[in-house]
């Protein structure tokens, strides 16, 4: 790799060892897939739960970030703030989470800012088009790659980083033009799509990366005026079903003004059409406990946005959850800040449920509250992480925030008809 | 058996081969608490990865990966060299975490000529393994 005299600087240790580990780190990463030289990063997005000792080798000497750099959720039941409401006794909490105070001291100090959220783009963290930017989280990658246009690869926490010390990036896979045309395209040009529902937008994520699997994939046939809270029930699940890095939405995302730009001017790999049929078998994989009484809802995955909360506040108004029942809301801590402002956070504490800065898809990885058999929730990730990871012995229901409220309180599900 | 790769991280080493033929998902077929084989019904399931040589086609996994890697290293339960037929991302990052000697692109397929328990020899700067005694 070709490098600047600021970066020769870093690999000489003259910016202190943390940076020196870091940029050496990066070298030999960008050198093994064909790097030619770095680029600096509009923005990181790092994983929050890193090992302590590791952190503090990267971070050594380090007294500012390399960029603009947010953090990811605490993981599941360990958010310090929310545990004890989750279910999980705080002193357990904290003997997992243990060095979760030690890496705020770092992360403050270096300047990473304390988001403890998966949508950066919602807390300031906004690059644009053509940005290189590193961000944690397969779902924040695709979206960042697809709707933003921002370049992105599927860096792992390590590389992530070292990417957000140093502020650089190599220069190699989606961050170059030949590597980011579609080659999967999806087409619903059968489905009238003004009729489609957040849970038809999901099925079709999901169903876009289990076809695309590891490629771009491209989809065409959407409105223009499906807006962001409607679209990143499609996207994030992309990632989910496949490792799909960009989904390119036609006529609609930066780099897809139209088909032929979308694909590069070539014929896609592969060509699908999606339909209701299609939607349906979808939902149905996510449906295994439409029968049988929910005992928890999820929505937050990705983290709610303010409208959402609103929209989850005037369903719980002057309502509760059923006693049996848990409500589990996921957000970022800046935006829970706004709707408290609203009165939102309230009627939903009011109304029995808890507000995390989790990651609401992983929860199982931690132990679940035994109570909790079935999950209904808006979100076709958390739906099939919890199958996975569950590995199916807890049940799953997926649909609209409203019928996840209406769960919330009755304990049972209502279908469409 | 001599063959010649490419190197991916650098390293000398030598021990048992552990050899899977599918894609390997660090996240979901490692248990790093046992550094095992965690892939539920394969005929290697419950093996030891941990201290191995690991020969595998590529890898794959979510981007917290190396992370796990690198706490099982701590209790030695990481393998002790990755030997594939191409490098991904994941497969590179864990090793250079924990400085174990990872070789790709090798001249035959490797994945066919390795048998699990086969006793390699890494010599990461050459790119060269040596399979047998």
């Amino acid at each position: 790799m070709i490098l600047s005299k600021e970066e020769e600087e870093m690999a000489a240790g003259n910016l202190g060892p943390g940076i020196e580990r870091c940029i050496k780190f990066l070298i030999k990463f960008g050198e093994a897939f064909g790097a030619d030289k770095f680029v600096k990063v509009a923005s990181a997005h790092v994983f929050n739960a890193f090992p302590i000792d590791l952190l503090k080798d990267l971070t050594e000497g380090v007294d500012q970030a390399g960029t603009f750099t947010t953090i990811h959720p605490f993981m599941s039941l360990f958010d310090p703030l929310a545990c004890e409401k989750m279910g999980m006794a705080k002193e357990r909490c904290l003997q997992q989470n243990d060095n979760y105070a030690k890496r705020e001291e770092i992360y403050r100090r270096i300047g990473f800012f304390l988001t403890y959220t998966c949508v950066p783009q919602l807390v300031g963290n906004f690059p644009r088009k053509g940005d290189y930017v590193s961000w944690f989280g397969s779902s924040s990658q695709t979206f960042v790659n697809s709707i933003v246009g921002a370049r992105q690869n599927q860096d792992g926490a390590v590389v992530n980083m070292a990417i957000a010390v140093t502020g650089r990036a190599p220069n190699w896979g989606l961050y170059l033009d030949e590597n980011r045309y579609g080659k999967v395209l999806v087409d619903l040009d059968d489905l009238d799509s003004t009729s489609l529902t957040t849970t038809d937008l999901g099925a079709i994520g999901y169903y876009t990366g289990g076809i695309a699997q590891d490629r771009n994939a491209a989809i065409s046939g959407l409105r223009r005026d499906i807006f962001y809270d409607k679209l990143k029930y499609l996207i994030h699940p992309v990632a989910t079903s496949g490792a799909v890095s960009i989904c390119h939405l036609v006529g609609i995302t930066p780099e897809a003004p139209d088909l032929k730009t979308a694909l590069g001017n070539k014929e896609p790999e592969e060509h699908v059409h999606v339909g209701m049929e299609e939607i349906r078998k979808t939902t149905e994989k996510f449906r295994t406990g439409e029968s049988e009484p929910v005992d928890l809802v999820i929505f937050g995955c990705p983290h709610c946005s303010i409208q959402e909360l609103k929209t989850i506040a005037g369903l719980l108004e002057n309502k509760k959850t059923g006693s049996n029942q848990r409500l589990w809301v996921g957000t970022a801590h800046q935006v829970n800040d706004l709707a408290q402002a609203m009165g939102y956070s309230q009627v939903i504490e009011k109304a029995g449920g808890v507000i995390a800065r989790s990651c609401m898809a992983t929860i199982p990885d931690c132990p679940m509250p035994e109570d909790v058999k079935n999950v209904a929730t808006n979100s076709f990730k958390t739906a099939a992480y919890i199958t996975g990871i569950s590995k199916g012995s807890i049940k799953v229901v997926v649909g609209e925030i409203e019928q996840c409220i209406s769960a919330a309180t009755s304990g049972k599900w209502e279908g469409e008809d | 058996m001599k063959l010649k790769g490419r190197t991916v991280n650098t390293g000398d080493v030598e021990g048992e081969a552990i050899v899977l033929e599918n894609a390997f998902n660090f996240t979901g077929d490692f248990d790093p608490k046992t550094g095992t084989v965690g892939i539920k019904g394969h005929p290697l399931f419950g093996q030891r990865i941990g201290g191995k040589i690991l020969v595998i086609p590529t890898a794959k996994g979510a981007g917290g990966a190396a992370i796990s890697v690198y706490n099982a290293n701590k209790v030695g339960n990481a393998p002790i060299g990755v030997l594939c037929r191409k490098a991904d991302p994941i497969t590179a990052e864990s090793a250079m975490i924990i400085g174990i000697p990872v070789i790709d692109c090798f001249d035959k397929d490797i994945i066919g000529i390795i048998k699990t328990g086969d006793h390699v020899k890494i010599f990461g700067e050459k790119g060269i393994i040596i399979i047998g005694d």
